[in-house]
């Protein structure tokens, strides 16, 4: 049983990690990318730009983003510190690992889970927002740059410049919906362990014959 | 390890470490627990006999009974049946 169990363990481990190292980059990138859109409308503004309706709309999403952004890092950062140390015990597939060992690494993931399960829960509202206000900005930025003329029926594309920065904000966008959905699989296969151990208790409460609480 | 345990981890996790018999301090150190817990849980330990304790000198040594094979036994196989009947989580 401990082999297939120790698979299944590390592959978990081993997607989770990815998984929050994937956040941890892309929380940077939507702080960043906040900050970015924040600036560029105050430099608008002081260059003399007019303040359209967009610009305002765009300003405020940033900041939204912005904020986010720094919840997005600090939440993966909290759930980072706790897992590193876990998959680093098991990251050698050439050492052997014991049963006892194989438990507590179990036992430390299951406290890890119990512990941050408020974290993780924060992390699928928050990349659900961030993924959201991301894809109504690249989608502002997106209309700031493209022209459409009702007479001749033509696109015009003002600023090739902006391309890649409309790309990649639609990037962390799609991220971050996926980060939610990939962190909402998780949250729902340890909530259903975490039942799992409060039945198990019940099971070694009996067999030790135990009436502490 | 600082995150949150349940009693019982506690106490499959000290009951493993002392196999080999071990000091108040080292037990304490290991399973991170604070002076008046680390008596509460070897005390209930004792008290339950899945725990020796022997005196040599002025220091007290605890091991894991045989009483305790059957608990770390039951342990052991609920927690990796957490792994194996729940379908996982993979990217």
């Amino acid at each position: 049983m401990t082999d297939e169990t120790l698979l299944r363990f590390r592959s978990e481990l081993n997607s989770f990690f990815l998984l929050i190292l994937l956040n941890l980059v892309f929380g940077a990138l939507a702080m960043a990318f906040g900050v970015q859109f924040m600036v560029t409308s105050v430099l608008g503004l002081t260059g003399g730009q007019s303040l359209s309706p967009l610009t305002i709309i765009g300003g405020s999403i940033s900041m939204v983003c912005f904020g986010l952004g720094i919840a997005w890092l600090i939440s993966s950062a909290e759930i980072f510190e706790g897992i590193g140390g876990i998959r680093t015990e098991f990251s050698d597939r050439n050492k052997p690992v014991s049963d006892e060992a194989l438990t507590s690494g179990i036992i430390r993931m299951v406290a890890h889970y119990r512990e941050n399960r408020k974290t993780i829960h924060t992390m699928i509202l928050v990349c659900t927002l961030g993924g959201f206000c991301f894809l109504a900005l690249g989608i502002i930025n997106s209309l700031e740059f493209f022209s459409f003329s009702l007479s001749s029926g033509r696109f015009t594309l003002n600023n090739y410049l902006l391309i890649p920065s409309a790309l990649l904000t639609l990037g962390i966008a799609l991220v971050s919906l996926f980060s939610s959905y990939y962190f909402m699989n998780f949250s729902r296969a340890w909530d259903r362990r975490l039942e799992e151990t409060a039945r198990s208790e019940e099971m070694l409460k009996k067999s030790m014959g135990n009436d502490r609480e | 390890m600082t995150a949150r345990r349940t009693p019982y981890e506690i106490y499959w996790e000290i009951l493993v470490y002392c196999k080999t018999p071990r000091t108040f301090t080292a037990i304490i150190n290991r399973c991170d627990l604070n002076s008046k817990t680390g008596q509460d849980y070897i005390g209930f330990l004792c008290a339950k006999g899945y725990l020796s304790r022997t005196m040599e000198g002025e220091k007290s040594w605890y091991s894991t009974t045989e009483k305790a094979g059957e608990y770390l036994l039951l342990f052991t196989e609920l927690y990796q049946k957490l792994f194996d009947t729940i379908p996982g989580f993979r990217l």
